[in-house]
């Protein structure tokens, strides 16, 4: 009967499609998950060396979808063991019960061996939560040939850092138009990516402008954005930083394609890793080109902080083995050699000793890291929070009435906090 | 023929429930269900983590105060009426240029067809590259007629209509197609008829094509309006992601943002209803005026 | 409108049909050139000039570099696999059920019918926050089966299917009781080969949505292993500080040419598709 092979031959598509599922192999590996960008090949280096890399597992999504996998991958509960996760949202899963406290399993005086930044981004509501694979930190990036053709002379040391007066100045003096009148080349990008980005790593870079003008996105303990990210100083902080893309049009409101290195643009915040992608990609400005400087300090002198880190989720079937995975990346042999590959800053004091500090920009960041560094808002409703503020400030550098989409942002974040 | 007894009468009309039962059971888990489920949790504050708390109309009285959705509804609404009304006048009118049967019509139509096959990722990704404001196509035509780069859809108040001049690129020779097929429909004699009579090929067009025509123009638009508001998720991932300052941000992305993204499924629902009940009206609409066209 | 018209309304009509098929081509052929070329030399377009369409130098390695980047096998097979297992499931069940309504009286049928006919007009993307609460629900996150359920029986297809259906003439269904046909034999036998051409174009139609289905395998889906062609492509365009232009356009190849070929040479089926429904819709 050939209806009968149709309907066996339909039955059977049926429940391979419903078992595949669920034939996934049950051995007893501990998979993280990540994506390529964060550099799983080292943190297989530094499994390898601990002899724990044929017991993991390293699962990539791509960056700009992996916020929001991971959020689908613990609800639908198939998450890996590991996972690894930006500073400011371990507050959010934590809250959400994503994750296993990491109390009972860090020894006291290795988690005192964090910098004091670390210390506090892993903390939250009392628990730690997260073990750190780097620290950040970002300083000024800068194009020595154009600094020399304009006479600017960078500051080396933060005591000496520009004030934000000085760096407007500046980047005023390097934008270059052409004959058309159209510029040729920006003094500053003031964010890590061009401002069509949605992206943490644009709040990251963004809040330092409210920082230096003395405010911040959210009251200390987190509760209230109103009176705080609508507060006059931040509003002084914004238009600034508004003007720089539309009044001086010293900053680029378009996005071009490796501007900095390709050197149309004139100085750039960013973090230490940009050095190691030079060095990649672009060698020939990695030789010559490029200088950094100590972020500017306005009222407030203040650096960003906090980088990735390695949490255990609540569903992780085999938290102890997990735990040995997580001390293996994290601890003192694994963060020197992932710092050391990545050229990321080290998060543990032990390693920052036998790193290199003189070099470019790591002789600047010692520096601000103990003295100006702070971290972003620590709330559990913190992606919510960010996504606002990032809008807010990309909104208003493409020239926003700043009243107003500071006002709608407030708004956003107060229901959120709700 | 014997006559079936009581029993097996029975078992006849409850037999048909047999055959519906696949695909009845795949519609109501899958439609229906999530259909009511929507509305439930446009009443929760619900995380996509899963923890789920009933809370009445809160989202819905937030959605009127919140910028983000206020501006998605406005940039929704332009989308929508430039598609409707430029894709389908491209269509109605190439397709009366295309009608004829012949060779050379036949090849143009298949031509023309080439972007409706193309997977929408494909497509977007190829609109991408054409906008980008390094290397793009468009960018290499301004510059050589001697005019300025420009930022496509990097720029805020540019997104919009390059996202739409995309989106149209794509879809139009499908209702094109349509139009083919209705003007099929219409009998030759009639525009003989008109001709012989002294008609132009203005006035033709007024008084015999455009009113048999009535339908299938009542159809495109309705199918277009739907799509309009729901199938555009695609493009505005992968060439915008809703920016640039949320130029755009289409209703369905924004609720996939809050919804996925953010985690706020509960908000997202109340925002996916409004979406709903837009369809449902476009949908009773399309009935009506059937009806009105039929009489 | 057959009739010879005036040699400048003709001159008139080819120059917009010709526009028009340039808008079209154009482009496609741009980015076909993209293809063959490196990142460093796409970045240096600038002008219009021949090189703007023909490589300078003619590279294959986007295409070594993508297949090596992606599983593409796997994808391609499992996409394969997704659409084909969607296309049969929702024939057979979507048959099925309109066979029901076109043939048979049984309680409730006005109104499960109208029910079924009200889904038509709701998009996916309506549906996609509570859809993903039912497939957590069943455990299927991250399955393949999260992909083909949803999709095994649709409004549509039962309403296409019954249309043609319904034309059948009923005597064929009582010529073959005579011969000893029951209700399934009848399905079976008689109307399902009769129902070809309705069955290949809806197949098509199906077919096609599947492969260009994004939204749900991008939400659903995680797990590399499982990721759906279209999904796959879009993932080739992911890095922080980089794009590359050229792997990405190797992938939109790989990913359209199996459609158009499809379409190349199913053209007669799906365009019968889009008529009927424009018609009768």
């Amino acid at each position: 009967m050939k209806a009968f092979a149709v309907v066996a031959a339909l039955f059977g598509i049926l429940m391979f499609a419903v078992g595949a599922g669920n034939v996934a192999a049950q051995d007893q590996k501990i998979i993280i998950d990540t994506f390529p960008d964060l550099w799983p090949q080292y943190m297989t280096e530094a499994l390898q060396k601990a002899g724990l890399a044929d017991k993991v597992e390293i699962r990539t999504v791509p960056q700009n979808q992996y916020e929001n996998k991971l959020k689908l991958m613990i609800a639908g509960g198939d998450v890996g063991d590991v996972i690894c996760m930006d500073a400011p949202n371990i507050a959010y899963y934590a809250n959400e019960g994503a994750l296993e406290s990491l109390n009972a399993y860090w020894d006291k005086a290795d988690f005192a061996d964090l910098v004091g930044s670390a210390r506090q981004a892993m903390t939250w509501n009392g628990k730690i939560w997260a073990a750190p694979l780097n620290e950040s930190n970002c300083v000024l990036y800068y194009n020595k040939d154009m600094f020399k053709a304009a006479g600017l002379k960078a500051p080396e040391k933060l005591a000496d850092a520009w004030t934000t007066d000085q760096l407007l100045a500046a980047a005023v003096k390097l934008t270059k138009k052409d004959a058309t009148g159209k510029v040729s080349v920006y003094g500053i990008m003031p964010q890590m990516f061009s401002i069509d980005n949605r992206n943490e790593g644009m709040t990251y870079t963004q809040v330092l402008w409210t920082w230096w003008f003395g405010a911040d996105i959210l009251s200390k303990d987190g509760t209230a954005a109103k009176g705080f990210f609508d507060s006059p100083a931040n509003l002084k902080a914004l238009h600034f930083y508004q003007d720089l893309f539309q009044k001086y049009k010293a900053a680029p409101a378009m996005p071009i394609t490796g501007g900095f290195e390709a050197e149309r643009i004139a100085m750039w915040i960013n973090g230490p890793w940009m050095v190691g992608e030079w060095q990649r990609n672009f060698p020939e400005f990695y030789k010559s080109k490029w200088g950094a400087m100590p972020l500017p300090k306005g009222l407030a002198a203040a650096s960003n902080s906090g980088s990735w880190n390695l949490a255990i989720t609540a569903q992780s079937k085999n938290k102890k083995l997990a735990w040995e995975v997580v001390k293996a990346i994290t601890g003192a042999q694994g963060a020197q050699i992932y710092c050391d590959r990545t050229g990321n800053l080290p998060a543990r004091q032990s390693v920052l000793a036998k790193t290199d500090m003189s070099k470019l920009p790591y002789s600047i960041i010692k520096e601000q890291l103990v003295q100006t560094a702070r971290s972003r808002p620590v709330t559990p409703n913190y992606p919510a929070i960010s996504e606002a503020a990032m809008d807010c400030y990309n909104a208003i550098a493409y020239g926003a009435d700043v009243d107003k989409t500071v006002a709608e942002a407030v708004a956003k974040m107060e229901r959120a906090l709700k | 023929m014997r006559k079936p007894g009581l029993a097996a009468r029975g078992a006849r009309r409850f037999g048909a429930y047999l055959y519906l039962a696949p695909a009845l059971a795949v519609i109501g888990v899958f439609v229906i269900y999530p259909t009511a489920n929507l509305f439930y949790l446009s009443l929760c504050k619900a995380s996509i983590m899963g923890r789920t708390r009933f809370i009445g109309l809160g989202n819905f009285s937030s959605l009127f105060s919140s910028s983000d959705f206020l501006s998605s509804l406005r940039t929704t609404a332009i989308f929508m009426v430039a598609v409707v009304v430029i894709q389908t006048l491209v269509a109605l009118i190439v397709a009366i240029l295309v009608e004829q049967e012949s060779r050379s019509m036949g090849l143009m139509r298949t031509i023309f067809f080439l972007p409706v096959v193309l997977p929408f990722v494909v497509a977007a990704f190829l609109w991408k590259f054409l906008y980008n404001p390094d290397f793009g196509l468009f960018g290499a035509v301004l510059s050589w007629l001697g005019l300025p780069r420009q930022g496509f859809l990097a720029e805020p108040s540019q997104a919009l209509p390059s996202l739409i001049a995309a989106c149209i690129w794509k879809s139009w020779a499908f209702f094109m197609m349509i139009f083919v097929a209705g003007l099929k429909e219409i009998p030759k004699e009639l525009h003989e008829c008109a001709f012989l009579e002294g008609a132009g090929p203005w006035q033709r067009a007024r008084y015999v094509t455009l009113p048999l025509l009535r339908r299938t123009i009542l159809f495109v638009v309705i199918v277009t309006t739907m799509d309009s508001v729901a199938k555009v998720f695609t493009p505005v991932f992968v060439m915008t992601g809703g920016g640039p300052r949320g130029a755009t941000e289409l209703l369905v992305y924004l609720v996939w943002r809050t919804a996925f993204r953010l985690g706020d499924i509960g908000y997202a629902s109340a925002m996916a209803v409004f979406m709903f009940l837009f369809v449902l009206a476009v949908n009773l609409v399309q009935l009506k005026l059937g009806r009105q066209s039929d009489e | 409108m057959s009739r010879p018209s005036l040699p400048l309304a003709a001159a008139a009509r080819w120059l917009v049909l010709a526009f028009l098929g340039l808008t079209v081509l154009i482009p496609v052929l741009w980015n076909l050139s993209l293809v063959f070329r490196s990142n460093e030399e796409i970045v240096k377009i600038s002008g219009l000039s021949l090189q703007t369409f023909v490589p300078g130098t003619f590279t294959l390695d986007n295409f070594r570099q993508l297949f090596a980047a992606v599983d593409m096998l796997r994808v391609f097979s499992l996409t394969l696999f997704v659409c084909v297992s969607v296309t049969a499931l929702s024939l057979f069940f979507n048959s099925l059920a309109a066979y029901a309504f076109a043939r048979m009286d049984f309680p409730g049928k006005g109104l499960i019918f109208a029910l079924v006919i009200a889904t038509m007009i709701l998009p996916i993307e309506i549906l996609v926050v509570p859809l993903y609460r039912v497939v957590k629900g069943l455990g299927l996150m991250n399955t393949i089966a999260s992909l083909i359920l949803p999709f095994a029986a649709s409004g549509f297809g039962i309403f296409f299917m019954r249309q043609f259906l319904s034309g059948v003439p009923r005597e064929l269904d009582e010529a073959a009781v005579i011969d000893g046909c029951g209700r399934a034999g009848i399905f079976f036998r008689i109307l399902l080969p009769l129902a070809r051409t309705p069955l290949v174009t809806l197949g098509l139609i199906v077919f096609l949505q599947q492969w260009d289905s994004f939204l749900v395998p991008v939400t659903f889906i995680s797990k590399k292993e499982n990721t759906l062609l279209q999904v796959a492509i879009n993932n080739l365009y992911a890095h922080i500080y980089f794009s590359d232009t050229a792997l990405l356009s190797a992938g939109m190849v790989v990913g359209a040419l199996p459609v158009i070929a499809l379409f190349v040479f199913m053209q007669r089926y799906y365009i019968a598709g889009i008529s009927s429904s424009g018609i009768k819709g």
